[in-house]
């Protein structure tokens, strides 16, 4: 569905404003106890960090914004990691961990929001959405999620990779400490741990799954598998 | 310069061969490699396939433990070649006027063995990043220009250090400008999917393999538009490629720090300064 942002911004927006052209991607979530959601968002220009910083500003400004951190990834794109505390997020986030797809593209005003879920779910998450903020102005409507989603990991677990992904966390002892990453993510070091181990296995269930027998051939020419 | 006129290789697309040692001559090919110590059995793999041939073999690296283990592992397989490793300082290929250019080394050993030579460099993944991939693409392409020839060129690429959105692109360019190739056979999922990403450019694909590149693209980690040869990766499928390859390290490394946590014992210092973090 497309989700308009402008009245996350301004309550009352004057409709004469413009919301910026400039796009940002969210590209990966964690939740974590406590009602905290932290977000990995990526700009790839200058006007969408100025995007990003106003987004930050108003979640400040509405009391949310616990704390954020900014780093610039082996593109060189902005990426505004950011932690919120939804204060009556409890059934919002139920849905979402187990339907939201990232990257969630949001370019001129509106953000590009994909879902794994049936039409009624949907339509559950959009009222959720409208509660606190923006009316859609676009019907909800299911996306189709890829061909054939892999079980092995939730949309939730991989919003979880994404995130790392964007942070650096997989660029080895130059990226971001498992001490850092887990403060990052509001968690104390042993849950972190925990959670990679158990991304790590689900990860491994989708290996088997991809590389499983396609059919009666053998591997040709003595090939590596 | 000693680039012959004659050839045994006609193909018109990338073709996929088991081993280095079975690369003919007039080849320039790829070869695909995860860690050092696979690094060095392709490397004896291909000087192996000079002796078959009656050729000279010339190994140019930058890397003092490369050097090493080229030597060792060219020992137990050709001793009689295992002079054929030459260190150099710094890269093989180096910029000139007309770009990227093959340092003196390997021009003059292919010019004195007009029959026929087998010359490898090893450089090229110790510099390669996503700024000098462009140029690094434009060499390869330059080099394939100096076919046909006697010689066989090999040119090792380390899967588990290419910027991971940029493999389509860059193997797409790759096989366009090489004859031959030489796949990985790390275990490691991650090299295993990204392999995947080059069938579409080659003569020869496995069937096996070719349903695992289908798999991937139903798992949604895999863009192939019906018809279209290109692939290229998902977000999603960046992301799976990216994890293969690090969670494991990661995951170990989290299972320490949060070992440590338990014990009190201080976090790492070089933790708290990853790559231009800074506080809000």
């Amino acid at each position: 569905m497309s989700v308009p942002l402008i009245r996350f911004f301004y309550p009352d927006p004057d409709p004469t404003e413009e919301f910026p052209k400039e796009s940002a991607d969210v590209e990966g979530y964690v939740l974590a106890p406590d009602r905290l959601v932290t977000v990995a968002a990526v700009a790839g220009t200058p006007k969408g960090v100025e995007m990003l910083d106003s987004v930050w500003a108003t979640l400040r400004r509405k009391g949310v914004g616990r704390r954020r951190l900014v780093l610039l990834d082996d593109r060189g794109r902005t990426v505004s990691v950011m932690t919120v505390q939804i204060p009556d997020a409890d059934d919002s986030l139920r849905y979402l961990r187990s339907s939201l797809v990232v990257p969630i593209h949001a370019r001129g005003g509106f953000a590009e929001v994909h879902l794994l879920a049936s039409p009624e779910e949907a339509e559950v998450i959009a009222g959720r959405i409208e509660k606190d903020g923006p009316a859609l102005s676009v019907p909800s409507e299911v996306v189709l999620p890829p061909a054939r989603e892999t079980g092995a990991l939730v949309p939730e677990d991989w919003a979880f990779l994404g995130l790392l992904s964007c942070v650096g966390a997989f660029d080895g002892p130059e990226g971001p400490s498992p001490e850092l990453l887990a403060e990052l993510l509001g968690v104390d070091p042993g849950a972190f741990a925990e959670k990679a181990r158990a991304v790590e296995r689900g990860l491994g269930d989708v290996v088997s799954g991809l590389f499983a027998p396609t059919g009666p051939e053998a591997p040709s020419e003595g090939l590596p598998p | 310069m000693g680039w012959a006129n004659s050839t045994e290789v006609e193909a018109t697309m990338m073709r996929l061969v088991p081993s280095q040692e079975e690369l003919p001559s007039g080849s320039h090919s790829l070869s695909f490699y995860a860690s050092p110590p696979e690094a060095a059995r392709n490397m004896a793999s291909f000087v192996r396939g000079a002796r078959s041939r009656g050729q000279k073999a010339l190994v140019l690296t930058d890397n003092d433990r490369m050097a090493e283990l080229y030597r060792r592992e060219i020992s137990k397989e050709v001793p009689e070649l295992s002079d054929a490793v030459r260190r150099i300082s710094g890269p093989h290929a180096r910029p000139s006027d007309q770009g990227l250019k093959l340092v003196e080394d390997a021009t003059e050993f292919a010019a004195a063995h007009p029959e026929g030579a087998t010359m490898c460099g090893d450089t090229i993944p110790s510099f390669l990043d996503r700024r000098t991939l462009p140029n690094i693409l434009v060499y390869e392409d330059w080099f394939d220009s100096l076919r046909p020839f006697y010689h066989r060129g090999l040119c090792p690429y380390d899967l588990a250090h290419l910027p991971v959105d940029q493999v389509p692109r860059t193997f797409a360019r790759l096989a366009h400008a090489h004859t031959h190739a030489v796949l990985s056979s790390d275990p490691n999922p991650g090299v295993r999917f990204l392999q995947l990403l080059i069938l579409p450019y080659v003569e020869n694909p496995p069937k096996e393999n070719l349903g695992w590149l289908a798999q991937a693209v139903e798992y949604g980690l895999v863009d192939q538009e019906r018809d279209a040869e290109a692939v290229d990766l998902t977000p999603r499928g960046e992301n799976f490629a990216r994890a293969l390859m690090a969670m494991p390290d990661l995951a170990n490394r989290a299972d320490v720090a949060a070992r440590n946590h338990r014990r009190g014992l201080p976090e790492r210092a070089e933790g708290r300064s990853p790559r231009l973090f800074k506080p809000d």
